[in-house]
C-alpha cells in the first residue's frame, strides 16, 4: 500500500479501537477490552512503521473539506514527513507500550472500558495534532488531547476519598489549558489574517522563500500566541501549576499524556512553526528566559517533594524548560531529539513509579516505601536506569541529548550554561534522592502493605524491560560528531527538511577539546550528585522530614514557591469576588427583573388567549364571522 | 392525471378487498398504489407524456413537487396508522380508502387550472376528513371533533363559494389564466367585486389553513381526532390548502399584491402570537401539537405574502420539514397510547425506548428550529427570503420562534427526564415494524434532509 | 355589460332582510317582559329524575336508507337530460354515462356489501 493509504490508517486504528470500547466496552469481557485498544495502538505503530521506511519526501493527504468559503478555505489534510512521522512513531510506540502497561495496572478498575476508551481517543486526537497538514487540524487536537487529559486526570471522580480533588485537579488543568489554547487561537486568527492560509507548507513557502513577512511586531504576536499556547499545553511559567497537580489521574495517564507525549505537543508546536520564530528573535529570546526559568524553578521545588509522582512531575516541567530553551536558541533538532529520549526514561520513570504504588498497595509518599530494592528488583534495575538516564549518567541516552542542548547554550551564553548546568544538578540531586529514599534503606510502610509487596505481572514488567532498554540506547539516534564524523547526528539530519536547517553545535565551535570539556563537566556534576545523594541517602537512611519541620528554602520548596497561594490571590479571587458582584448586583438585581418580567408577562397572556378557545362552534363561527368583517372593513378603509 | 386514477382506483380497491378480511392486503395495495401514484406523477413530469388530458388539471413542477411530498406523507401514515387501523378488520379499508381518496382531492387543489376544479378538489380533500375525524365512534370527543369541523367547513365552504362568485362577477371567468389577465390589464381600477371575492376566497384560505382568527376549529378537532387523522390533517391537508393557497395569492392575485398583503401580515403575525401564547399551557400533547402547527402556519404565510421566484420551493421545503417532524411526532404518539393523549405520558420515553425517543426529541427540536434539523433550514429559507422586504414581521416571527422554544424544550426534557420514583414504572412500549420503519425514515429525514434543502 | 350600479336593488334588499331579522331579534328582545327569580333562573326540571346519558346511540338505519335514496334518486334524474341528447353526445356521451353508472354500481355493491341495506342484523 502507498503511504497515502497508509497514512489515514494510522489514525483510522486508534479511532475504530476507542469507538468500539467506547460503545462496547461495558459488555465485553475486561481482557479483550485491553487487548483491543493496546492491539488498536500497536497495529497503529507498525503502520506508522511502514510508511517510516517507505517515505522519501512529505506528502499531503487530502481528506476532505471542512469550511469552504470564500475567503476562508480549510480542509483536514494530513502530512507526512519526516518531522510529524518521528512523533507519530514516539507516540504510538510508547502508547502500545502505556496501553499494555495498564491492562495490569487498571486491572481491578471499576471504569476499565471507559480508561481505555479515553487512552485510544487521546491517541487519536494527538496523531491528528502531528499529523494534519496545517494548524486548524492542530488546533483541533490540541483540543482533543486537552479533552481526553481532563477526562483522564478526573478518571477517579467518583473516589469516596480524593474524588473532590480529583476532579478539581482536572479542572485547573482544564482551565489553564484553555489560557493557553486561547492564545494559540489567536495566534492562528493572527496568521489567517496575515497569510490568507493555515497551511505548513504554504506559510512555509511565504516566508522562507517568498520572503513575504509581516511586520516585526505581527511577526511577534504571531509568535508569541503561539508561545503562549504551548506554555499552556506544555506547562511553562506561568501557566505550570496544572501539571503536578494532573498527577491526580492514574499512572500509566500521567506517564503516556503528562510526561512523554501530550506536554510535548508545545514543543511540537513551535518546531513546527520555527519558520515564524526564526523571524521573530525577541519571542525566542522570551522563550529561552522563560524555559531557563522553568527549568530552575521546577527542579527547584522538585528538591524537597515527597510524593513519587509530584516529583516526576516537576521533573518534566523542569525538562521542558530545558527543551523551551533549546527551542529559544534555535536548536531544533536537538530539542526534538530530547523529546524522544525524554519520552523514553519519563516513561519508563513513570511506570516504574507506577509499578511501585502498585506494590505498596497505592501508597505514594516515599517517605513510607524504602528498602525496595531487593523486594521489587526488576522495578528498581529499570529505575535506576531511568534516574541514570535523566540524571545524564555516561553514555545513556539523557547524557547524550542534554550535552546537545548543554553546548548549544555554552554556545549561545556561558551565563545561561552556567544555570543550566545548576538546574541539572538539581535535577541529579532530587532525582537520586528519591531514588535512594525509595529503594534503599528500611522498610517504612505498613506491615500490611510489606507483606503485599509484588512484582506487577507481565503486562507491566515488560513495558518497563523494552523502555529500559530503549532509555539506555536511544543516544545512538543522535551521536556527537566527537567521534563519529560521518554517522553523526542521524537525527538531525533526518529532520533536517522539516527544521529550516541543521544548525548543530560542531559547525558552531569546531573544537572537540570544547565538547570534550561540557561532557566531563556534565559526568562531573551526575556523578557528584550521586555521590553525595548516597551518602546522605543511601548510606545514612536520612528520611526526609515532615513539611512542617522544614525551614528556610527548604520549606519554600515543600511549599512549592508558593505560586498556587499567589495566584489564587492575584487571579482566582477577584474573579470569585467579580462574579459575586455579577451575580448579586447584575444578575439577580437587574437581568432577572428583565427577563423574568418578560417571561410572566408571555404566560399571562398565554392564560388569556387560552381562554378564547371556548369549545362552542357558534363562537367559533362568530369569531370567523368577525374576521371576514374585519378584512372587509379593511377594505373600505384601503380603498 | 394518470397519478390521480391510479391513487383513486387503488383506494376503491382497498375498500373492496377489506371484505376479505384481510388488513395486510389492503395495506399492500394502498401502499402500491401510492407507490404508483409517486412514479406516474413524476415520470409523467419528466418524459412529458399524457395519456389522460383534462384541461382543469395541470400538473406543472409546483404541482409535481408537492404532489410528491403529500404522496410520500400519505404513505407514512397509512403505514403508521396501520397498527390502529387492522384492529378494526371491518374498517381498514374504510379508513385507509378514505385517506386515499382525501389526497386525490389534495392533488387536485395542487393541479387545479379554474376555480371549479379548486372547489371539487377543496371538497374532495375535506369531506373523507370530516368522516375520518369522526372515526372513532366510541369516543365522544371524536364525533364532537367531526361535526366542528363539519360545521365550521361548511361555514368556511359557504364563504369560499360566495368568493368565487363575486370574483367571477368581476372577472366573468373560473380560469384562473384569465382572471390574471383580467387583474393585469386592468390596471388598478377594479370593481369592488373582485376585491370583496378576493377577501372571502382568502377568509376560505386562512380557514383551511388555520389562521387567526378561523383558527379556533383546529384545537378541538385536532385533539378530538384519532393521532392518524391529525397527522394528516397536519401534514397532508395543510398542505393541499397550502398549494392551492400559494396558486391563487401568489399567481392569481399577483397583481393585487399590495392590496391583500398588508391584511395577511398582520394577520399572519396575529396567527403566530395565537398559536404561540396558547401553546404555552396545554397539557394535552395533540392539542399542543394543533396549536404548533398554527404557528408554523403563521411563519409559512411568510412564503405567500413576499413574492419572490424562490417562494414556493421554500413553501414547499418548509412543508417538508414540518411534515416529518410531525409525522414523527405523531406516531410516537400512537406509540406511547396514553388514553388521555397526557404531554406527561412522553415522560422518561427515552429510557423506555431509546429510539423512538431519540426520535421524538428531533421532532421537537426540528420544529423548535434546531440546526442542524429540517426544520431550522425550512425556517431559514422562509426568514432569509422574507427579511428583506419584511424586517420587522421576520423579527416577529424571530420572537415567536424564541416563545416557541420554550414549550418544545420543556418537551424535551419530559422525553429525557426520569419517571418519577412513587409512581409505577410504565413499561417499555412496543413498537410495530412499521412504525419503527416510519421512525427510522423521520430520524434520517430530519437528521440529513437539511442539507439537501439548502443546495 | 354590467357595472356595480346594476346591483344596488339586491344590495338593497339584502340589507333590508339581514335588517328585519337583526332588528326583529333585538326589538323582542328588549320588549319581551322579564321576570327573574332563583327558580327562574334555575335548571327546568320536572317530572322523573333523568337517568343515564342523553347522548344514547340512535339507530341510523333508517337515516341512512333515505340518505341512499337520494344518492341514486339524483342519479336518475341525471340520465333525464341525457336521455333527451342521446343522439347529440353520440359515443363520448355514452361513454361517459357508462363511467358515471359505473361508479354509482360500484358504490352500490360496496353498500350492499356492507350490509347497509339489511334491516335486520
Amino acid at each position: 500500500m502507498s503511504v497515502q493509504q497508509l497514512v489515514p490508517l494510522i489514525l483510522l486504528f486508534p479511532l475504530i479501537g476507542g469507538i468500539i470500547n467506547g460503545i462496547f466496552g461495558k459488555k465485553l469481557p475486561k481482557a479483550l477490552v485491553g487487548s483491543l485498544a493496546t492491539l488498536a495502538s500497536t497495529l497503529s505503530f507498525a503502520t506508522a512503521l511502514m510508511v517510516f521506511f517507505q517515505l522519501n519526501e512529505p506528502v499531503k493527504i487530502h481528506l476532505f473539506r471542512m469550511i469552504d468559503l470564500e475567503d476562508l478555505r480549510l480542509s483536514a489534510s494530513l502530512l507526512a514527513d519526516n518531522l510529524s512521522l518521528w512523533m507519530v512513531l514516539i507516540i504510538t510506540g510508547i502508547g502500545s507500550l502505556i496501553h499494555l502497561f495498564s491492562m495490569g495496572y487498571m486491572k481491578h478498575d471499576a471504569g476499565y472500558s471507559k480508561f481505555f476508551t479515553y487512552l485510544n481517543l487521546f491517541i487519536f486526537a494527538m496523531l491528528i495534532l502531528v499529523l494534519g497538514s496545517n494548524y486548524f487540524m492542530l488546533f483541533f487536537g490540541w483540543e482533543g488531547v486537552g479533552i481526553c487529559s481532563y477526562f483522564l486526570i478526573g478518571f477517579h471522580y467518583s473516589d469516596a476519598e480524593k474524588g473532590m480533588l480529583n476532579g478539581i485537579a482536572a479542572r485547573k488543568a482544564f482551565i489553564m489549558n484553555r489560557i493557553g489554547d486561547l492564545g494559540l487561537l489567536i495566534g492562528l486568527f493572527l496568521i489567517l489574517s496575515q497569510f490568507g492560509t493555515l497551511e505548513y507548507q504554504e506559510l512555509a513557502n511565504i516566508v522562507t522563500v517568498d520572503k513575504i513577512l509581516g511586520t516585526p511586531w505581527m511577526m511577534f504576536g504571531i509568535t508569541m500566541c503561539l508561545f503562549i499556547g504551548a506554555t499552556g499545553k506544555s506547562a511553562q511559567i506561568p501557566l505550570f501549576t496544572w501539571l503536578p497537580d494532573a498527577m491526580a489521574g492514574p499512572t500509566p495517564v500521567s506517564a503516556l499524556i503528562h510526561a512523554a507525549t501530550m506536554v510535548t505537543a508545545g514543543i511540537f508546536l513551535v518546531v513546527r512553526s520555527n519558520f515564524f520564530f526564526e523571524h521573530a528573535p525577541m519571542t525566542q529570546e522570551i522563550m529561552l528566559y522563560i524555559g531557563l526559568a522553568t527549568s530552575l524553578v521546577a527542579a527547584f521545588i522538585a528538591m524537597r517533594q515527597n510524593d513519587i509522582k509530584k516529583v516526576l512531575a516537576y521533573s518534566t516541567v523542569s525538562q521542558l524548560g530545558l527543551l523551551f530553551v533549546a527551542l529559544g536558541m534555535g536548536a531544533y533538532t536537538a530539542a526534538i531529539f530530547h523529546v524522544t529520549t525524554h519520552a523514553f526514561f519519563k516513561a519508563l520513570l513513570f511506570l516504574g513509579s507506577g509499578s511501585v504504588i502498585h506494590a505498596m498497595s497505592d501508597e505514594q509518599d516515599i517517605r513510607k516505601m524504602g528498602g525496595l530494592r531487593k523486594k521489587i528488583p526488576l522495578t528498581h534495575l529499570t529505575f535506576l536506569i531511568g534516574t541514570l538516564a535523566i540524571t545524564g549518567f555516561p553514555l545513556l541516552s539523557g547524557f547524550f541529548s542534554k550535552d546537545e542542548i548543554v553546548g548549544h547554550a555554552f554556545s549561545h551564553n556561558v551565563v545561561i550554561y552556567g544555570i543550566l548546568m545548576f538546574s541539572i544538578l538539581l535535577t541529579a540531586i532530587y532525582m537520586f534522592r528519591m531514588y535512594f529514599v525509595v529503594f534503599f534503606g528500611t522498610f517504612r510502610g505498613t506491615h500490611e502493605q510489606e507483606h503485599h509487596v509484588h512484582e506487577g505481572p507481565a503486562s507491566m514488567t515488560l513495558p518497563l524491560v523494552i523502555l529500559a532498554i530503549l532509555s539506555v540506547f536511544g543516544g545512538l539516534l543522535n551521536l556527537p560528531g566527537i567521534w563519529l564524523k560521518g554517522q553523526a547526528h542521524w537525527l538531525s539530519h533526518h529532520l533536517e527538511h522539516n527544521t529550516g536547517g541543521l544548525n548543530l553545535i560542531e559547525a558552531e565551535h569546531a573544537d572537540n577539546g570544547i565538547t570534550l570539556m561540557l561532557m566531563i563537566i556534565a559526568v562531573a556534576v551526575c556523578l557528584g550528585a550521586l555521590v553525595v545523594c548516597y551518602l546522605v541517602y543511601g548510606k545514612k537512611q536520612n528520611v526526609p522530614v515532615e513539611d512542617a519541620e522544614l525551614s528556610g528554602w527548604q520549606k519554600i520548596s515543600a511549599n512549592k514557591l508558593y505560586i498556587d497561594e499567589i495566584y489564587n490571590f492575584l487571579f482566582v479571587r477577584p474573579t470569585e469576588w467579580l462574579s459575586v458582584v455579577g451575580h448579586k448586583f447584575i444578575e439577580i438585581m437587574f437581568l432577572n427583573g428583565i427577563i423574568l418580567g418578560f417571561a410572566k408577562g408571555i404566560g399571562a397572556s398565554g392564560e388569556l388567549v387560552k381562554k378564547w378557545q371556548t369549545g362552542r362552534v357558534n363562537w367559533y363561527i362568530l369569531w370567523m364571522v368577525g374576521g371576514i368583517v374585519g378584512l372587509i372593513v379593511y377594505y373600505l378603509v384601503k380603498i | 392525471m394518470v397519478a390521480l386514477i391510479v391513487i383513486f382506483i387503488s383506494g376503491l380497491l382497498s375498500l373492496f378487498l377489506a371484505f376479505a378480511k384481510k388488513p395486510w392486503l389492503v395495506l399492500l395495495t394502498a401502499s402500491a398504489g401510492l407507490i404508483a401514484g409517486g412514479i406516474s406523477l413524476f415520470t409523467q413530469f419528466y418524459y412529458q407524456y399524457d395519456f389522460i388530458h383534462y384541461e382543469g388539471l395541470k400538473f406543472d413542477g409546483f404541482a409535481v413537487a408537492f404532489g410528491l411530498i403529500a404522496i410520500l406523507f400519505t404513505l407514512l401514515v397509512v403505514l403508521t396508522g396501520y397498527s390502529s387501523f387492522k384492529d378494526k378488520p371491518q374498517h381498514t379499508g374504510d379508513y385507509i380508502a378514505l385517506l386515499l381518496f382525501s389526497l386525490t382531492g389534495a392533488l387536485c387543489m395542487l393541479s387545479f387550472t379554474d376555480m371549479f376544479m379548486f372547489f371539487l378538489g377543496l371538497e374532495i380533500l375535506s369531506i373523507p376528513i370530516y368522516v375520518m375525524a369522526g372515526s372513532n365512534k366510541d369516543d365522544v370527543r371524536s364525533s364532537e371533533a367531526s361535526l366542528k369541523y363539519f360545521m365550521t367547513g361548511a361555514f368556511a365552504t359557504g364563504v369560499l363559494l360566495f368568493g368565487i362568485a363575486w370574483i367571477y362577477g368581476g372577472t366573468a371567468s373560473f380560469k384562473l389564466d384569465e382572471i390574471t389577465a383580467f387583474i393585469y390589464n386592468a390596471e388598478g381600477t377594479h370593481s369592488s367585486l373582485i376585491y370583496i371575492g378576493l377577501l372571502m376566497i382568502l377568509s376560505a384560505f386562512l380557514f383551511k389553513v388555520g389562521a387567526a382568527p378561523f383558527h379556533f376549529w383546529s384545537p378541538d378537532v385536532y385533539d378530538g381526532s384519532p393521532h392518524i387523522v391529525t397527522g394528516f390533517m397536519a401534514a397532508v391537508v395543510k398542505l393541499g390548502a397550502f398549494g392551492a393557497f400559494m396558486k391563487i395569492f401568489s399567481v392569481t392575485f399577483a397583481g393585487l399584491h399590495d392590496f391583500w398583503a398588508p391584511a395577511l401580515s398582520v394577520l399572519a403575525i396575529l396567527t403566530m402570537f395565537v398559536g404561540n401564547l396558547s401553546a404555552l399551557k396545554q397539557i394535552r400533547f395533540k392539542r399542543l401539537l394543533a396549536y404548533s402547527s398554527i404557528t408554523h402556519v403563521g411563519y409559512a404565510l411568510l412564503t405567500i405574502i413576499v413574492q419572490s421566484p424562490d417562494s414556493a420551493f421554500n413553501l414547499w421545503a418548509y412543508i417538508f420539514s414540518y411534515g416529518f417532524s410531525t409525522i414523527g411526532l405523531i406516531t410516537v404518539a400512537i406509540i406511547i397510547h396514553d388514553e388521555e393523549d397526557r404531554i406527561e405520558a412522553f415522560r422518561g420515553l427515552v429510557r423506555r425506548n431509546p429510539f423512538t425517543g431519540f426520535v421524538a426529541i428531533l421532532g421537537l427540536l426540528s420544529l423548535a428550529g434546531v440546526p442542524p434539523l429540517m426544520g431550522f433550514f425550512g425556517k431559514f429559507l422562509v426568514f432569509s427570503e422574507a427579511i428583506t422586504q419584511y424586517p420587522w414581521l421576520v423579527a416577529i416571527a424571530i420572537i415567536n420562534s424564541g416563545i416557541g422554544i420554550f414549550y418544545y424544550l420543556r418537551m424535551v426534557i419530559l422525553v429525557l427526564q426520569k419517571e418519577d420514583d412513587d409512581k409505577p414504572k410504565t413499561p417499555r412500549h412496543k413498537v410495530p415494524v412499521l412504525q419503527m420503519i416510519v421512525l427510522a425514515i423521520c430520524a434520517l429525514a430530519l437528521l440529513f434532509g437539511g442539507n439537501m434543502l439548502i443546495f | 355589460m354590467s357595472s356595480a350600479q346594476d346591483y344596488l336593488p339586491l344590495v338593497i334588499q339584502g340589507v333590508v332582510a339581514l335588517g328585519f331579522v337583526v332588528s326583529v331579534l333585538i326589538v323582542t328582545h328588549l320588549l319581551g317582559p322579564r321576570v327573574h327569580s332563583k327558580k327562574k333562573d334555575s335548571n327546568f326540571e320536572c317530572g322523573i329524575e333523568s337517568e343515564g346519558n342523553a347522548r344514547f346511540p340512535v339507530s341510523v338505519r333508517y337515516f341512512l336508507t333515505a340518505i341512499l335514496f337520494v344518492l341514486f334518486d339524483v342519479e336518475v334524474i341525471f340520465f333525464y337530460p341525457y336521455a333527451v341528447n342521446f343522439k347529440a353526445l353520440e359515443l363520448e356521451g355514452l361513454l361517459a354515462v357508462i363511467l358515471f353508472v359505473a361508479f354509482f354500481l360500484i358504490g352500490f355493491l360496496y353498500v350492499l356489501k356492507k350490509g347497509a341495506l339489511e334491516w335486520e342484523k
